[in-house]
């Protein structure tokens, strides 16, 4: 995984919780490089979880939440870094799609190591569009957390309809996002 | 744990980032200079190859020309230079319509989908035009660039093929000559071989009559003399038995006659063969179209007369026609040929080896044109034969018997040459005829 997912995660609890909390849940996490993260640079995944699931048990909050949280952060992490985005699309139902198409395709040319989730799409109402998450890793909720704050940023009032999909690990899904 | 402790740790993983990012900013600079490398060694390669293709294109000698979508040239190689006669910057931009005139714009749009979809299977001609104003005769071949990229066009001149071409027409030309030579000379040795029988038998008779001129000179002397004996009258009734003077005085003349008769006959094929090959005629002349046709059918007589009658209908009051005797002749004799051969090959099929087919020649005057048939019992041309018979080298013939050279002479001399026209009417299993209209 992009280190930037690291940075921005330790920022995201450093601001929230303070570099105290962030200087605990390295220490209890037993990280591959004792969290010393680089945008640039690439990890193991399984040191982010430790993280999260250590900061689970000092705030209480639910795994899943904090995943979610975290994913409304990056995108507005993203989007500030790259704000050119925002421009060509106007609206949930279009973003989405071009996450796929150009955004993740883009990642790849400046990180040639990324290794990102691919999405396939359905159209069955004019107000509903599904979204197939799948990854090689349990970011479901991320994912999730992605698309709410993606719709929050259009302005747009959604129901999301997420549906874990065979092998139930967050690694596959299906969300059906339906504009109130 | 104090702040300035977790601080200082903080600061601790600061700097292992920092200096991890800067050993991955390091590894990305060698990335890219191998990248970079790579890349010098694939441009070298690559203008290595750009410079193997630009030898090619200056040195092949056909004009090669890449064309916009809407005809413009965009770049032409040496060759283009040399055809043409124009050097390449007096080219570029310019249309197309400027070397091949009758590729106006509109017409270019139009043809484009025919010249690329022939492509190599099939060639296309066309006349350009050298900077000179001089026409070339050209073969083209077009094809088109992937994404729209517009045209290569490829031009051959093909002027030496022509020349070639024309060369080896007249070498059949030639050929068809040294063929009838052998006729020929069979034709001549038949009335050479009576005169000679006949100037033969009358040595002899001359030789039985000298003695009995002997005899009647010694009789008139002995007259003059007054020494006149009956002895000498008996002598010269003698030699005139001998000499069977009955029998010579019936036969001398008629064996001068067939002499004169063979004799007659050399003359005519002799005049044949000379007004048949026309030396020299390169111009257009008024021909007596019925007398160059008696002469065809009298040099080519051994081609045919095994395998067929010849029935003449010549009309006596034809005007004479300006044509190339040499060519005119040529076109005639190729289809008699073609007849006696299509009438062999009837007979042959048919098993009936002893019946003589026909050939009947005819002419007439229709309206300004003068028509000329040349139709025979032979075997028909198959429809699916039809559209191809005029190609140049096709035949059905076994080698030695056929060129397929000989209609394609045939139509280039009667509708090239003479802005007339060659139809043909025929039925498989019944014969075909030729008809040859040529404008007055
Ligand atoms: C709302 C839209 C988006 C969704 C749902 C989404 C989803 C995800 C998810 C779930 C991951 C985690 C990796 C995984 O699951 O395999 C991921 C990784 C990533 N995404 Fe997106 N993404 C979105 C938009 C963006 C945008 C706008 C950018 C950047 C301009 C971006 C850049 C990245 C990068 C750099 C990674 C890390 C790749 C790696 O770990 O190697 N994504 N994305
Ligand atoms: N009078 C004819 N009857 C039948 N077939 C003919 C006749 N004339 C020409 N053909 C056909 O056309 C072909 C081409 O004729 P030509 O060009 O004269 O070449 P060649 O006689 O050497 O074959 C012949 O091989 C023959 O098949
Ligand atoms: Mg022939």
């Amino acid at each position: 995984m992009k280190g930037v997912v690291f940075t921005e995660f330790l920022e995201l609890v450093e601001e929230k919780f303070g570099y105290a909390t962030v200087d605990h849940i390295i220490e209890r996490s037993e990280l591959s490089n004792d969290g010393a993260y680089t945008s640039v640079g690439t990890y193991d995944y399984h040191d982010l979880i430790r993280m999260v699931v250590e900061l689970s048990q000092i705030t209480g909050s639910r795994v899943p939440d904090l995943v979610k949280f975290f994913g409304h952060h990056m995108f507005h992490v993203f989007t500030k870094a790259y704000p050119e985005l925002l421009r060509t699309t106007h609206c949930t139902f279009e973003f989405l799609p071009h996450v796929e198409k150009a955004i993740h395709v883009e990642m790849r040319k400046l990180y040639s190591d990324a290794e990102l989730p691919s999405f396939r799409f359905e159209y069955p109402a004019d107000n509903e569009i599904v979204m197939y998450y799948q990854s090689t890793r349990p970011f479901a909720d991320l994912a999730e957390g992605l698309i709410e704050a993606c719709a929050e940023h259009f302005g747009e009032p959604v129901r999301i309809q997420r549906e874990d999909l065979a092998p139930h690990d967050g690694t596959q899904a299906r969300f059906a996002i339906t504009k109130l | 744990m104090s702040n300035l402790d977790l601080l200082l740790r903080r600061l601790e993983r600061e700097k292992r980032a920092r200096k991890e990012a800067e050993t991955l900013l390091e590894l990305k600079s060698r990335d890219l200079y191998e990248v970079n490398e790579q890349q010098h060694l694939l441009t070298a390669c690559l203008a290595d190859q750009a410079h193997r293709i630009q030898s090619i294109l200056d040195t092949a000698p056909e004009a090669i020309l890449t064309l916009e979508l809407d005809g413009q040239i965009g770049s032409v190689n040496p060759a283009t230079e040399r055809i043409f006669g124009y050097p390449a910057e007096e080219l570029t931009g310019k249309s197309i319509a400027y070397l091949i005139p009758s590729f106006r714009a509109n017409a270019l749009t139009e043809i484009l989908p025919t010249l690329i979809a022939a492509n190599s299977s099939q060639c296309h001609e066309e006349i350009g035009r050298r900077s000179d104003g001089q026409e070339l005769p050209i073969e083209l071949t077009v094809s088109a660039l992937p994404d729209d990229g517009g045209y290569i066009w490829l031009v051959r001149d093909i002027a030496r093929r022509r020349q070639m071409e024309a060369q080896l027409a007249h070498a059949s030309k030639m050929e068809s000559v040294g063929a009838l030579a052998a006729g020929i000379a069979h034709e001549i040795n038949t009335p050479i071989q009576y005169v000679g029988d006949n100037t033969r038998f009358l040595d002899d008779a001359f030789q039985d009559l000298d003695d009995v001129f002997g005899k009647i000179e010694l009789l008139l002397n002995a007259y003059q003399d007054g020494t006149l004996r009956p002895e000498l009258v008996a002598e010269v009734r003698e030699a005139a038995e001998k000499a069977d003077l009955e029998y010579l005085r019936e036969e001398v003349p008629k064996a001068i006659a067939q002499s004169l008769e063979g004799a007659e006959r050399v003359v005519k094929i002799v005049r044949a063969m000379k007004e048949f090959s026309h030396p020299g005629s390169e111009e257009k002349t008024a021909v007596d179209l019925n007398r160059a046709i008696e002469s065809t059918i009298t040099v080519s007589r051994n081609e045919w007369k095994y395998v067929s009658e010849i029935e003449l209908d010549l009309d006596p009051d034809l005007p004479l026609v300006r044509c190339l005797p040499g060519d005119l002749n040529q076109a005639v004799l190729n289809l008699v040929i073609n007849a006696a051969h299509a009438i062999e090959k009837r007979r042959d099929d048919e098993g009936k080896l002893d019946q003589l087919g026909t050939i009947r020649v005819s002419t007439r005057r229709v309206g300004e044109s003068v028509e000329l048939r040349i139709a025979d019992s032979g075997t028909g041309i198959p429809e699916e034969l039809l559209s191809r018979i005029f190609d140049p080298f096709f035949t059905t013939k076994p080698v030695g018997k056929g060129t397929g050279q000989g209609l394609a002479i045939t139509y280039s001399v009667i509708v090239e040459k003479h802005g007339g026209s060659l139809d043909i009417e025929t039925k498989v299993g019944e014969g075909t005829t030729f008809v040859i209209r040529i404008p007055l």
